[in-house]
């Protein structure tokens, strides 16, 4: 075990190290801030000299040399356009970040799970297809217009929440059922295909046999076995949450990570698109090797090699 | 399948035992989980130990809506109640969170120049309208050339304490020049400061190594500093933390969620009738009108024209004018296109019929204009080119391009209200003189750095902001510009233009000026368009708010009913 858990560190450690040494150079070659730092009446060689000046006009090499030795010190570099370590401002957004992603990821799975659950156990009925209709149609809305509207009714035509930004829990309904819709959905989706091929087994007649209720042999049994893709998903889908929450965040006006990126990449403030991408990167790496180590508890037929 | 006991395995001809499958015996569930939570608590400590040292920049006060539980107490902020006098709050949206309130390094009017004009205060006053008011300078004079000389009120006090005075002045002007600081402020750049001289506490004299004559209004940009919180704060620290000696203070900034500003009970002007500035960064155009119809959001900037009437529907003022941005199309003579001739220009004059694209698209907010310059300064005489189709077949046959040409245009999309369809009606109109325009559109940020080497594409379709300044006007087309994305080569402008930066003289200006603008007329090195519409949304309970031509948002007058 911790000779597996060191071996998938070194990978992770390899794998932000290229990832960030990758958006470090595409960055750079689609050109720099110092246009959008200059004002308007500055002369062509004042703006060369702002370009001197942060250093952008050596050597992309060099200036990645520079950069990674800053980075293994914890040093990221200073955000172009707030003046301070671009770490710190990454890290500002992430309590923000967490309490959404955390309550979408919650939502998706208190009301997918019993929901994919409802469908498989009463499959060939309406119950199943009014589910997986509702799980079809959750998929495919695309989130803005789901936002927006979510906003009109309950924020503008019945004022029963607010509309944008943050504050109380009222603020984070909202935000967090828009986010959740499309992970519910799919959640909903795996459970009741996972549970139905697992109603098939054998095993689940056995239990049967041995006079369990339908509750224990559904629950206790099959989900169990059912649940293992989702835990897969659930590794994928909250490192999405945390940095591709985007749509949603500039919906809502919510300031989490996905927003902080993008303007980022719009303003071309380099060390805030890097220190984000090392920031999301590494959660990544670590929500999987966490549930790839939680996996040899839920299912025991698996080893870590 | 697996049964119960001990199962035999062959692996490469070896017998070897396996272990019992059943996992309550033989395998620890302690260490996965073990190793599992470890790692987790790692992560999450590191967050939030990261995070944690970023609250202390938010006070744990009253504030709109947020939660403020882990705040700590900010050291910047006068806690006093305010006097009775002020009371209220407004809230305004913008479309993105300020990066820096150090007035030396906010770039854009809003809303970082809107929140820096409620917190600094200016040696003179911008009024909506544009003009210059005595602020904390009483009285100006230039002395010769190369000296102006300030006067300057005795009654102000910053909000951390410290006096203004002559110091202040001198402080702040050579901090704007110390390359430490690498502000990114407008009017140093163009002081040519040779030093500023402290006459008596409260008289200045700036003397400059070359006329300045536009002096009054780079001072009109520069907020007054108080030396020394400004010399003995980290300039991390000051990014974050503005002091000036304007009405408000700023009470609380959670990043990407509001700005708050609270009146300060001893300003030495007018005492602002609201108590309460929110400023709050919400990027949707749909969130923002949601807001402001559920009341969430006071005044708003960047109303769509469609959204208008749901907006009046719902109780709210519009309020709009043709901005100060001018749209226009540049032709970039760097590449070797019909368009070096200058009647093939004109013609694209002719053939663009602003007023329809005005009427159909922009609400009737735009309308032709010669937008060279602000239309104050624009010598009456020159009238924009016409709508008129037929002339612009004629100079084009008179050309030799009958029969049309491509051309490519960029454009940054989505930047100005409804720019993607204006320019797709623009191509349309071209199209009908044979002229076809291929659209590329390309964001701002990749398009900065071509338009300063100048080489965008032959056309080039941009809203250059105008600054109610003459020579800040005309030096838009001079060549050694950054942000003149053309390389147009014009001796007589580029010899005029560089005379006008350094004439003090009023009547040799105006004289420059008006040739300068004919020949800019008759040589058309753009399409001459319309001048950028502003809408703002105003709700009912703010009253004596004006819209500035500055696209600034200020409320240092204005007040709210409940």
């Amino acid at each position: 075990m911790g000779r597996y858990v060191v071996n998938r560190l070194g990978q992770a450690l390899l794998a932000v190290a290229c990832v960030t040494a990758l958006v470090f150079f595409v960055a750079r070659v689609l050109g720099d801030p110092s246009t959008l730092m200059a004002p308007p009446e500055a002369t062509v060689q004042q703006v060369l000299e702002i370009k001197h000046r942060m250093g952008l006009d050596r050597p992309l090499l060099v200036q990645f040399l520079e950069f990674a030795r800053g980075a293994l010190q914890g040093d990221l570099g200073q955000s172009y356009r707030q003046g301070r370590p671009a770490l710190s401002v990454v890290m500002s957004t992430l309590p923000k970040t967490l309490e959404l992603a955390l309550t979408a990821q919650l939502l998706a799975l208190v009301i997918g799970i019993p929901l994919g659950i409802l469908a498989a156990a009463r499959r060939k009925t309406w119950i199943d297809s009014a589910t997986t209709g509702a799980a079809v149609v959750g998929q495919s809305v695309p989130m803005f217009w789901l936002g927006l509207m979510l906003i009109v009714v309950f924020g503008v035509k019945l004022r029963l929440l607010p509309v944008s930004g943050t504050g109380g829990v009222s603020h984070l309904i909202l935000p967090a059922v828009t986010l959740a819709t499309y992970s519910m959905a799919r959640t909903a989706r795996l459970v009741r295909s996972g549970m139905l091929d697992q109603m098939g087994q054998e095993y689940m007649l056995t239990a049967r046999a041995k006079g369990l209720s339908e509750h224990r042999v559904l629950i206790s049994h099959g989900l169990r076995n059912a649940l293992i893709p989702v835990v897969t998903i659930i590794s994928l889908d909250f490192a999405v949450l945390l940095g591709g929450a985007v749509v949603t965040e500039t919906v809502f006006a919510w300031p989490g990570l996905g927003r902080l990126v993008v303007n980022a990449i719009n303003t071309r403030d380099f060390p805030v698109i890097q220190a984000s991408v090392i920031v999301i990167a590494v959660v990544f790496v670590l929500i999987n090797l966490i549930v790839d180590v939680l996996y040899t508890v839920i299912d025991p037929r698996v080893r870590l090699t | 399948m697996v049964a119960c006991g001990f199962e035999q395995t062959r692996w490469r001809g070896k017998a070897v035992k396996a272990r019992m499958l059943d996992n309550r015996r033989g395998r620890s569930r302690l260490l996965p989980w073990g190793t599992a939570i470890a790692i987790a608590m790692v992560v999450l400590l590191a967050a939030v130990g990261c995070s944690g040292s970023e609250e202390a920049n938010t006070t744990a006060g009253n504030s709109v809506s947020t939660q403020a539980g882990d705040g700590a107490a900010v050291a910047s902020t006068t806690t006093q109640a305010a006097p009775a006098e002020s009371s209220g709050q407004v809230v305004i949206s913008a479309g993105t969170d300020p990066a820096i309130l150090d007035p030396m390094k906010a770039g854009t009017p809003h809303p970082e120049m809107s929140i820096v004009s409620h917190i600094f205060d200016f040696l003179v006053w911008t009024t909506p309208d544009m003009q210059f008011e005595p602020m904390l300078a009483e009285s100006w004079t230039l002395v010769d050339d190369l000296t102006w000389e300030f006067k300057l009120r005795k009654d102000v006090t910053f909000s951390n304490g410290e006096k203004f005075d002559a110091e202040s002045v001198k402080y702040t002007i050579e901090r704007g020049l110390d390359p430490k600081v690498e502000s990114t402020d407008r009017t140093t750049g163009f002081i040519s400061l040779d030093n500023v001289e402290i006459v008596d506490p409260f008289t200045v004299r700036i003397h400059t190594e070359q006329p300045v004559p536009g002096m009054v209004l780079r001072l009109s940009f520069l907020a007054m500093l108080p030396p020394k919180h400004y010399s003995e704060t980290p300039l991390e620290t000051l990014a974050q933390n503005p002091v000036g000696s304007g009405p408000y203070v700023l009470k609380e900034w959670v990043k990407n969620d509001h700005v708050a500003l609270e009146a300060r009970s001893d300003y030495w002007g007018n005492q602002p009738k609201i108590k309460d500035v929110i400023f709050r960064p919400i990027p949707e155009a749909g969130t923002v009108v949601s807001e402001l119809m559920s009341g969430g959001v006071d005044i708003a900037p960047n109303i769509a024209p469609e959204d208008q009437a749901t907006l009046e529907g719902g109780g709210l003022t519009i309020l709009q004018q043709p901005g100060a941005r001018r749209m226009q199309i540049g032709f970039n003579f760097k590449k070797d296109m019909p368009t070096k001739d200058k009647r093939v220009r004109q013609a694209m004059n002719y053939a663009v019929d602003v007023d329809t694209i005005g009427n159909a698209l922009l609400g009737g907010l735009a309308s032709k204009s010669f937008n060279l310059i602000w239309p104050a300064l624009a010598d009456p005489s020159i009238k924009p080119y016409p709508y008129d189709i037929e002339k612009a077949r004629a100079l084009l046959k008179e050309a030799g391009y009958e029969n049309g040409f491509t051309i490519d245009m960029q454009y940054p999309p989505g930047r100005y209200v409804k720019n993607n369809e204006v320019a797709q009606a623009i191509a349309n109109d071209l199209a009908k003189v044979n002229i076809k325009v291929n659209l590329k559109p390309t964001d701002i940020a990749t398009l900065g750095p071509l338009i300063v080497s100048k080489s965008t594409d032959p056309m080039i379709f941009l809203g250059l902001s105008d600054l109610f300044d003459t020579t800040y006007d005309l030096t838009v087309l001079d060549r050694n510009y950054a942000m003149n994305p053309i390389d147009w080569q014009n001796e007589e402008y580029q010899v005029g233009i560089e005379e006008l930066q350094r004439t003090v003289d009023p009547a040799r200006q105006k004289e420059l000026s008006y040739q300068l603008q004919a020949i800019a007329y008759e040589e058309s090195p753009w399409i001459y368009l319309y001048w950028n519409p502003d809408i703002y949304a105003k709700s009912s309970r703010v009253q004596d708010f004006e819209i500035r031509a500055d696209e600034q948002i200020i409320m240092r007058d204005a007040s709210v009913t409940e």
